[in-house]
């Protein structure tokens, strides 16, 4: 492998790295964000119920 | 770093009447909670004007690494690997900071926020950390001719990704809230002894690591120190987006143990 090669090899790498760290906090925010939508849901039930 | 969804039992133990969870869930140490207090402590970030400054600083970053930097005469293009590799070492130092600071407040004050830029910033040091390790790997492979070398830059800094990683693996293991930050605030204080350790390393002892920066010159080209900068500014960034984001989620955790705790009060 050639000087180009080891340099895109290491871009390669920063960039999938921190593109799959971003996706995986994306991707915790949202299962977060639908469990809050579900408790609040519930939650809003729960009070309905009650009266 | 994975997420898992929480057992009932441990969102009793949040709202247990641990003084020290009151106090940091209340935002007031040692007086009684008070959850709406806590969330308006933790609501998640606006956007502000470093959300809008990620995307083009590292074009800019990337601009000058690639096409402003001179080609350096011996080493070639993979030379330029550096100005993304120094940043990342730079940025992950920075996180561990972060986790030393705010773990010294968690265990001074038991406000909960701290714990949450703790946790936040140990997950981003060692992603910047791995990155830094693999980079410097892919250039040791044409300069010296070896992907690794236990050289003492090289196995402090392996020592350090070690410690944050046993770091989050023990926020995983231990249930009680209060209990995980309070052990977790002892290794981020401890484990940052090796920053400085890393940092001295190259001047420490025989190595084979370049020294570009020493106290008294930078043995570089102008123009390359202007890219340096340059990406260190762009890598110090991206770091408070991603950190912001990261502590975003936190308080988006704390938001469902909340609701849990309520759908409980309602039974």
């Amino acid at each position: 492998m050639g000087s180009l090669g080891y340099l895109f090899a290491a871009f390669a790498v920063i960039w999938i790295a921190l593109l799959l760290y971003s996706f995986s906090i994306g991707t915790r925010q949202r299962a977060l964000e639908r469990e809050i939508d579900l408790l609040k849901a519930m939650l809003e039930e729960r009070v309905d119920a009650h009266g | 770093m994975s997420e898992k969804t929480e057992p009932l039992e441990r969102q009793r133990q949040l709202s247990s009447p641990s003084p020290t969870m009151e106090g940091s869930r209340a935002g007031l140490p040692g007086e009684g909670p008070d959850p709406s207090v806590a969330r308006n402590q933790f609501r998640p970030f606006p956007h502000g004007p470093v959300e809008w400054l990620v995307a083009p600083a590292m074009v800019v970053a990337l601009y000058a690494a690639l096409l402003f930097a001179p080609r350096e005469a011996t080493m070639g293009d993979v030379q330029r690997i550096f100005y993304f590799h120094v940043p990342n070492a730079w940025v992950a130092f920075l996180s561990f900071g972060v986790v030393f600071v705010a773990s010294i407040q968690w265990l001074r004050t038991s406000h909960y926020r701290w714990d949450a830029i703790a946790v936040s910033a140990a997950e981003a040091g060692v992603v910047f950390t791995t990155v830094a390790l693999l980079t410097g790997s892919i250039w040791a492979k044409p300069t010296w001719g070896t992907w690794w070398d236990w050289d003492p830059r090289l196995t402090t800094t392996l020592i350090l990704w070690l410690i944050y990683v046993s770091y989050l693996m023990l926020r995983s293991v231990v249930e009680n809230p209060s209990r995980r930050a309070s052990l977790a605030a002892v290794v981020g204080i401890v484990g940052f002894i090796d920053v400085p350790i890393v940092f001295m390393s190259i001047r420490w002892w025989r190595t084979i690591h370049p020294v570009v920066i020493t106290a008294t010159s930078i043995e570089l080209d102008p123009s390359m120190v202007i890219t340096l900068v340059v990406c260190l500014v762009a890598f110090t960034i991206l770091f408070v987006h991603l950190l912001r984001l990261r502590i975003g989620l936190e308080l988006q955790r704390e938001e469902v143990y909340r609701l849990r705790d309520a759908l409980l009060d309602e039974e």
